[in-house]
């Protein structure tokens, strides 16, 4: 216990760093652009350019910025947006995290549980058509780009069963109706992932079934079957975990379009609308959040994997 | 079977429960047959950016704020100005240069204090020290340049007379600057709230529905960023009435398909306020559609937009700014010029990128868009017809060997409109001319940047009007110099007209300033292309809503009947 | 892979056996005629290749022109595919779609290649060093959503730099810095395992000097999963172009690129669906064309794996 407590520790730490060390970079990146935020359509002069910039401290030397803004960073302070005067970026982020997060979490279901059934299926039935499907579905999944997912997903459940779904598909503040607004955004997201879960399900489960002793119980009726079943998926779930990283980074990535089609306010969409308003400081931030969330997800998995596979040990 | 099951009845509850809280039952006043909510519900594409009158410049934000904040003057439907805190136009001295102020005895902010003549020279000082971009309001007041500089806290030339009445002094006459004594930037501030809140000119009291404090008919009571923003009725309001509605609801949703679905099921009462549009296919088929087309407005808006060329004829000649030739520069480049504009079909350009006239309409008259004072009538632009013989005539000459145009690039800010236009002129230009022009999109502030120091051959240039005067368009656009020019166009002949002009009031100048666009015509200084037209989509159980060509109407005209 | 991170990957690097190289395309060539699936995806692979080459000479109108008919009219006679929002022939602009598919996929499994295979061979023959250097760049990149690095490299090179225009050229070059560390991660593998075979220490006996080593003994027999790393590049090339366009960061307009024409077709959803239909079709069977070559390579290539 007190060692797998030290690893977090050490790990979380490591996560900081990494976190800062990626933001840094993009922060960088992002400085060196000339040019900024600030200018309108209509008048501008050169005092007004000053006071603005004074106000967000872009006036000062590049290394006192990034000084500033590491500084604030540990204190969870990433500034105030550049476009829409006097909010607070934390915060908004923290939100949108959360509103993420609630689609990501659903579709990290779709794709572990739907996965895991395809796979399973795929597996018992191997070689037959049922398998010859499920794995061309596999296929098909992970072929399709989550975005055209999401305008087929949109077409069917928007507009040619719109009687039904009556527009609750999409987001309202707050998720007014979550499970209609969550469920095909999450499936959108998730569906290309699910394939590969399938795949790799369906592998492990095949090696687990073909041995010998499996294939003894097995014989030995439905109740041994359900034990190897079971015992079974439990190996089954152990590449799944491994590829949880990739996984989250997937489903961070994939977010960025789908919050975009249906409209969610969540990191993905801020991350856009903010590079093409050019409000770097929440770029940066959204950037942080993601390294962060990405480096917490990884931990996660490892700090599962011996939980599953008790071989494991740190 | 189960998720299609809970859908539906999901969806129905959902639908019954919309109904019920949109509607609101029977019950309301008497002969209107008001509905029994008043709650006033729509949608933005993005959160407002300043919250501070003295920070303000997007139509969206002023749209929406001028609910809350308002100053000596305002504009009525007709946009003539008339009176708001002032009792009556102020007194202008005989030689144009001192203008009495008096404000009516009544007035007070939303947390029942005060307004006196403090306030407003509080509130113009400040506003001119901030310097935010509408500052320049206040540039003819004299001792602005100081405070602008940051020498001076206040401008010499505002006096206080007494409680209620203030005079300011400018330093040359200008007939324009009565119009802009009515511009956010003037809006009356209060002077204990901001102070007790933080630095005076700090704007975080701005964003706090507590301490966002002014004297229009309604207050904002809540913001979450990004999200949303509520506004209520300001009980016992100094002017009276503020009307039927007892709340105003705002959300921010990206998602334009997800805001005309919520209105579709009478989520919001309307779409269009504060400078909102629809996408082309959603205005399209409201358009075409006879039932669903007695929900659409479309009215006129004070924006044009044109084609914009570059009138570099060499480094630093005419303007500062330039660093090269530009091969439609001067008399030289006329022909290029106006073969450009001819070339377009106008009719083609509204059909595909104005959504088949529902986004604007052709711009025959003049670069003053239709409807404003200043503009030169319909049809009266003989270069914003389609002509390809001629076009092409006039190309030949210009151009035999297509020099000129090599590796042309038109440069626009990115929009979805804008992106429309350029891709259209491009395949026009293709056609008719043969000539090659790429389309590339800028993010706004580097676009605008690069285009004030006339960095683009050709490129997209647009204009909304500030105010209904011609000054706000030749003084920042097409003198030597202008500030948002883009083209470092010069014209002495042309600068010489427009400070006589200024220095006039508006009924002695105008025909100098039409004369000043029959020359910009003449000389094809721009390619004028459309006008634009703000859509609003409204309910029919809302009345009063919509707006003039500059503004929307304000919230308190707005009535929801029983539905 | 088509998505963003490898995942089957962790397959590919353990050692195995290699059948000699004098056999290795036929063989792999016999194995992967009897896959069906991969088969159909060559025929579709074939297609877009030669609607490609042919766009380039012929389309039956111009990508570029407007007006051809009345917007958003549906597919008819004169127009198979139907007009998009400003006119435009979609079948046309379907054709020159394919030829940007073409460069952007060839375009950058070339580059990424080129990175990645000699980064790889050098982190896995000399290691030490050289392998702790190659190996912390390949590692850093693993937690990070590559996707939206290169997202920002393209704004960052293209819009606020300007150091290259947009265009195919910095789509490429930003998915190559950002994705080959994968080839190098898995040269890498191979590598190491190789280094160690005797056909190699033969060869080193036999007075090989390094640089032979590695590109005559080494390299050419890793190039089984060197093939398909490439192969599966392709779609994930297109799928990050694809991807850029519809969000608005991609090619210049009115470069007929299929994210593009789906980004244009979007908000028509309702009102027109063939403008969106028939490039998000299009990129779905290209795509899932590509992915099953992809297998049926890795499937051929690995003679463990059967069916």
């Amino acid at each position: 216990m007190r060692g797998t407590l030290l690893y977090v520790g050490q790990r979380l730490i490591l996560i900081a760093i990494t976190t800062i060390l990626v933001s840094s970079i993009v922060f960088l990146l992002l400085h060196q652009i000339p040019g900024n935020a600030f200018l309108n359509e209509t008048r501008q002069s050169p005092q007004t350019l000053a006071a603005e910039l004074h106000h967000y401290g872009l006036d000062l030397p590049l290394h006192t910025q990034y000084f500033n803004w590491v500084q604030g960073v540990l204190h969870g302070d990433l500034g105030e947006s550049l476009v829409n005067r006097g909010v607070k970026i934390t915060p908004l982020l923290i939100r949108e995290t959360s509103v993420s997060a609630t689609v990501g979490f659903f579709a990290l279901l779709v794709t572990i549980g739907l996965g895991l059934i395809l796979g399973v299926i795929a597996a018992l039935r191997q070689n037959t058509w049922v398998d010859y499907v499920a794995s061309s579905a596999a296929v098909v999944g992970y072929s399709i780009p989550s975005f055209v997912l999401a305008i087929f997903g949109l077409l069917i459940f928007g507009h040619y069963l719109y009687d039904w779904t009556q527009g609750t598909i999409y987001y309202s503040p707050g998720f007014t109706s979550p499970l209609t607004q969550v469920e095909v955004p999450a499936l959108a997201l998730g569906l290309p992932y699910a394939s590969y879960v399938a795949r790799l399900t369906r592998a492990s489960m095949l090696e687990t079934i073909r041995t010998d002793y499996v294939r003894t119980a097995w014989a030995k009726g439905l109740k041994a079957r359900v034990v190897v079943i079971r015992h079974a998926l439990r190996n089954a779930l152990i590449p799944v975990v491994t590829i949880l990283g990739p996984l989250t980074t997937g489903i961070i990535t994939g977010s960025v379009v789908i919050e975009n089609i249906f409209g969610i306010p969540g990191l993905g969409k801020e991350f856009i609308t903010s590079i093409l308003a050019r409000d770097y400081n929440i770029v940066i931030g959204v950037f942080t959040f993601y390294a962060a969330l990405v480096g917490l997800a990884n931990l996660t998995v490892d700090v599962i994997y011996p939980v599953l596979d008790p071989r494991i040990r740190y | 079977m189960t998720r299609i099951a809970v859908f539906r009845s999901l969806a129905l509850a959902l639908g019954a429960v919309s109904m019920v809280a949109a509607c609101g039952g029977g019950g309301g006043g008497g002969g209107q047959n008001l509905a029994s909510d008043q709650t006033l519900s729509f949608p933005l594409v993005d959160d407002v950016g300043d919250l501070d009158p003295a920070h303000m410049s997007a139509a969206v934000d002023i749209d929406i704020f001028r609910n809350t904040y308002s100053g000596l003057y305002k504009f009525d439907d007709q946009l003539n100005e008339v009176p708001d805190i002032a009792t009556g136009p102020p007194t202008i001295s005989p030689d144009g240069l001192t203008y009495t102020f008096k404000l009516k005895n009544n007035v007070k902010f939303s947390n029942g204090d005060p307004v006196k003549a403090d306030d407003f020279i509080f509130t113009w000082n400040r506003a001119a020290r901030i310097q935010g971009d509408y500052a320049s309001v206040f540039q003819p007041v004299a001792g602005y340049d100081d405070v602008s500089n940051g020498k001076a806290h206040d401008m010499t030339g505002l006096k206080k007379i007494d409680d209620y009445s203030f005079s300011a002094t400018l330093t040359a006459p200008a007939g324009y600057w009565y119009t802009e004594t009515a511009l956010w930037t003037a809006w009356v501030v209060d002077k204990k709230v901001i102070t007790a809140a933080g630095k005076e000119d700090d704007s975080a009291w701005a964003s706090d529905p507590a301490t966002a404090i002014g004297t229009g008919q309604f207050k904002m009571t809540a913001r979450t960023p990004k999200q949303s923003i509520d506004f209520a009725p300001v009980p016992n309001w100094w002017g009276g009435s503020t009307g039927i509605l007892t709340k105003v609801h705002i959300e921010i949703v990206a998602d334009q398909k997800a805001q005309l679905t919520k209105y579709e099921s009478n989520g919001y009462s309307l779409i269009g306020f504060a400078n909102q549009n629809l996408t082309p296919e959603d205005v399209i088929r409201y358009n075409s559609d006879a039932q669903l087309k007695k929900q659409l407005t479309l009215q006129p808006a004070a924006r044009t937009t044109w084609i914009g060329f570059n009138f570099c004829e060499g480094a630093g000649k005419p303007s500062k700014n330039c660093t090269g030739a530009n091969p439609f520069a001067g008399d030289a480049g006329k022909l290029g010029r106006e073969a450009f504009s001819l070339a377009v079909d106008r009719d083609q350009l509204v059909d595909i990128a104005c959504s088949k006239g529902t986004a604007c309409v052709k711009a025959t008259g003049g670069v003053i868009t239709k409807g404003l004072k200043g503009y030169l009538g319909d049809n009266t632009d003989p270069w914003a017809v389609f002509d390809k013989a001629k076009a092409q005539s006039l190309y030949q000459q210009w151009d035999p060997s297509g020099s000129k145009v090599k590796n042309l690039v038109y440069t626009y800010n990115t929009s979805a409109f804008n992106k429309a236009v350029c891709e259209n002129l491009a395949s026009q230009w293709k056609q008719n001319l043969n000539v090659s022009v790429q389309c590339t999109a800028q993010d706004r502030a580097s676009f605008f940047r690069a285009r004030t120091k006339c960095t683009y051959p050709i490129f997209r240039h647009s204009w909304g009007a500030d105010y209904d005067h011609p000054q706000d368009w030749f003084d920042f656009l097409f003198v030597t110099d202008a500030g948002s020019g883009g083209a470092c166009y010069s014209n002495p002949q042309l600068d010489q007209m427009a400070t006589q002009a200024n220095a006039k009031p508006l009924s002695q100048s105008l025909d100098t300033y039409k004369a000043m666009n029959k020359i910009l015509v003449d000389n094809t200084v721009t390619g004028n292309l459309v006008y634009g037209i703000q859509q609003y989509l409204v309910h029919p159980y809302i009345t009063g809503a919509g707006g003039n060509a500059l503004y929307d109407n304000y919230w308190s005209d707005v009535k929801i009947l029983q539905h | 892979m088509a998505q963003a991170a490898p995942v089957i990957q962790p397959d590919l690097e353990l050692a195995y056996e290699m059948p000699e190289q004098a056999t290795l395309l036929t063989d792999a060539w016999r194995r992967i005629r009897r896959n069906r699936l991969a088969l159909v995806g060559m025929v579709i692979i074939g297609i877009l290749f030669v609607t490609a080459a042919i766009s380039i000479v012929w389309t039956p109108y111009p990508t570029w022109l407007q007006a051809v008919g009345p917007t958003y009219q549906p597919p008819s006679l004169g127009h198979p595919l139907g007009l998009d929002q400003a006119g435009r022939d979609i079948l046309s602009r379907i054709m020159g779609g394919a030829l940007i598919t073409v460069e952007v996929g060839v375009g950058s499994a070339m580059i990424v290649s080129l990175i990645g295979i000699p980064l790889g061979l050098l982190a896995g023959f000399y290691r030490g060093t050289v392998d702790t250097i190659i190996s912390f760049f390949i590692n850093i990149w693993y937690g990070i959503p590559d996707l939206l690095v290169a997202l920002i490299l393209v704004f960052v090179l293209s819009d606020a730099l300007h150091l290259i225009p947009r265009g195919v050229f910095v789509i490429i070059i930003a998915f190559s810095l950002t994705r080959w560390m994968d080839v190098a991660r898995l040269v890498r593998g191979q590598t190491l395992a190789l280094r160690e075979r005797e056909f190699v220490e033969a060869a080193r006996m036999s007075g090989a000097r390094d640089f032979a080593l590695l590109f005559r003994h080494i390299f050419p027999n890793a190039l089984g999963p060197i093939i398909v790393q490439a192969t599966f590049a392709i779609p994930a090339a297109v799928l990050f172009e694809a991807f850029l366009s519809f969000l608005g960061l991609g090619l210049p307009s009115p470069t007929p690129s299929w994210g593009a024409m789906a980004a244009d077709g979007y908000h028509g959803m309702d009102f027109a669906p063939h403008i969106v239909l028939a490039p998000t079709i299009a990129l779905s069977i290209t795509l899932m064309a590509f992915n099953w070559v992809g297998d049926g390579l890795r499937d051929a290539f690995d003679p463990r794996m059967r069916r």
